[in-house]
């Protein structure tokens, strides 16, 4: 069972409407190495971690990366809130305005709407663990794109954190993936 | 491999070489691919394996305060690894908001120190940081929720039922 907690895990605030940074976010939410992809494939492969260390850290990690696909959420809707229909046609929005409006809607940077063949579960835990701990590999390359695309410090300070929790994921899953290579499958 | 690699071979070394006592097997003088280590704090150690993060168990580990660890995005010193040196400070005003910011300063602690948990549940260090933080933050919310409502739907603080009210954590302006 899963309560909310009425916060974002690091505060956001823009103040700067950025269609541009809006539009390359959405690689963060709907892409194939976005947060929500994150999120489902660690709550789809924790079923079968063989052990309880296992399912703990997956289950925490696909809950904080829940977390994090709000704070790109949030980050998106702060950007485009302000804009005319003029300033999202020129940010080549319309595209996206023309089915979505302004609503929030789990799509890539070029449009194409999420899906969860960007994820796996084999049921493997090795596989499985290896797979994560790329998919934290290259959503750190992700932020660091969309880190080196922005100068606005209301942007660069969310996705300096996400990077980083990015390292600290890939890290734990790294440790655990060693654990059970070294010590066997329980 | 990506992370602090270099950072963590020096730290590998600094506590191999203070801690060394012995080697396990006294007659076996010659280095062979498992060769172990005891070392003062009784974990054996496999010479081979160069990813130090699956010993830390009962290391000193440095850690961050709550404050620095949230604007660093983690608590853990050794793997903080920050991008072209951008660091980051958050900043906000208003009572509200700065009390919302302590709460997740605590918060972010706990989580970060869980993950940490999950992998090495039989560190007490940790865990005892861990139970200090839940102390102090449960204080915290109480204190925001009696005056601004409550963080979890299921919190009552007030006479009247307050959850649904704005404002709402993607609202602009606010924490």
């Amino acid at each position: 069972m899963f309560k909310y907690e009425k916060m974002l895990e690091y505060p956001i605030n823009i103040r700067k409407k950025d269609l541009r940074m809006a539009k390359l976010l959405m690689a963060q939410l709907g892409g194939p190495d976005s947060e929500l992809a994150a999120s489902l494939r660690y709550f789809c492969q924790r079923y079968t971690m063989p052990d309880a260390k296992g399912k703990a850290l997956l289950t925490d990690i696909a809950t904080e990366e829940f977390g994090h696909v709000e704070m790109i959420q949030t980050m998106i809707y702060q950007l485009t809130k302000d804009a005319s229909l003029k300033e999202l046609k020129d940010a080549g929005l319309d595209n996206y305005f023309v089915q979505h409006k302004k609503g929030i809607y789990p799509v890539d940077a070029s449009g194409v709407p999420f899906t969860v063949s960007y994820f796996q579960s084999t049921g493997d835990p090795i596989v499985d663990l290896q797979e994560d701990m790329a998919a934290e590999e290259k959503a750190r390359a992700t932020y660091e794109n969309l880190m080196d695309l922005t100068d606005d410090s209301d942007l660069l300070a969310p996705l300096s954190f996400l990077r980083q929790r990015e390292i600290v994921h890939f890290n734990r899953f790294k440790e655990l993936h060693d654990d059970y290579k070294k010590n066997g499958l329980k | 491999m990506y992370f602090d690699e270099r950072e963590n071979y020096l730290d590998y070394v600094g506590e191999a070489v203070n801690n060394y006592i012995e080697v396990e097997d006294k007659d076996h003088n010659e280095l062979n691919n498992h060769e172990t280590y005891h070392f003062k704090n009784n974990k054996i150690y496999d010479i081979n394996n160069i990813n130090i993060n699956n010993y830390r168990d009962n290391m000193s580990i440095d850690l961050s305060m709550p404050k620095d660890a949230l604007n660093k995005g983690g608590i853990f010193k050794n793997i903080y690894d920050p991008y072209k040196n951008y660091v980051y400070k958050v900043v906000v005003s208003g009572e509200r908001d700065e009390l919302l910011l302590k709460i997740q300063e605590l918060t972010f602690a706990m989580k970060d120190l869980g993950l940490y948990l999950d992998v090495y549940p039989n560190n007490t260090d940790i865990f005892d940081i861990f139970k200090s933080y839940e102390k102090e933050l449960k204080e915290l919310k109480k204190t925001y929720e009696g005056k601004y409502g409550p963080l979890n739907s299921f919190d009552v603080e007030g006479s009247k039922y307050e959850w649904y009210l704005n404002p709402w954590p993607w609202d602009k302006g606010v924490n």
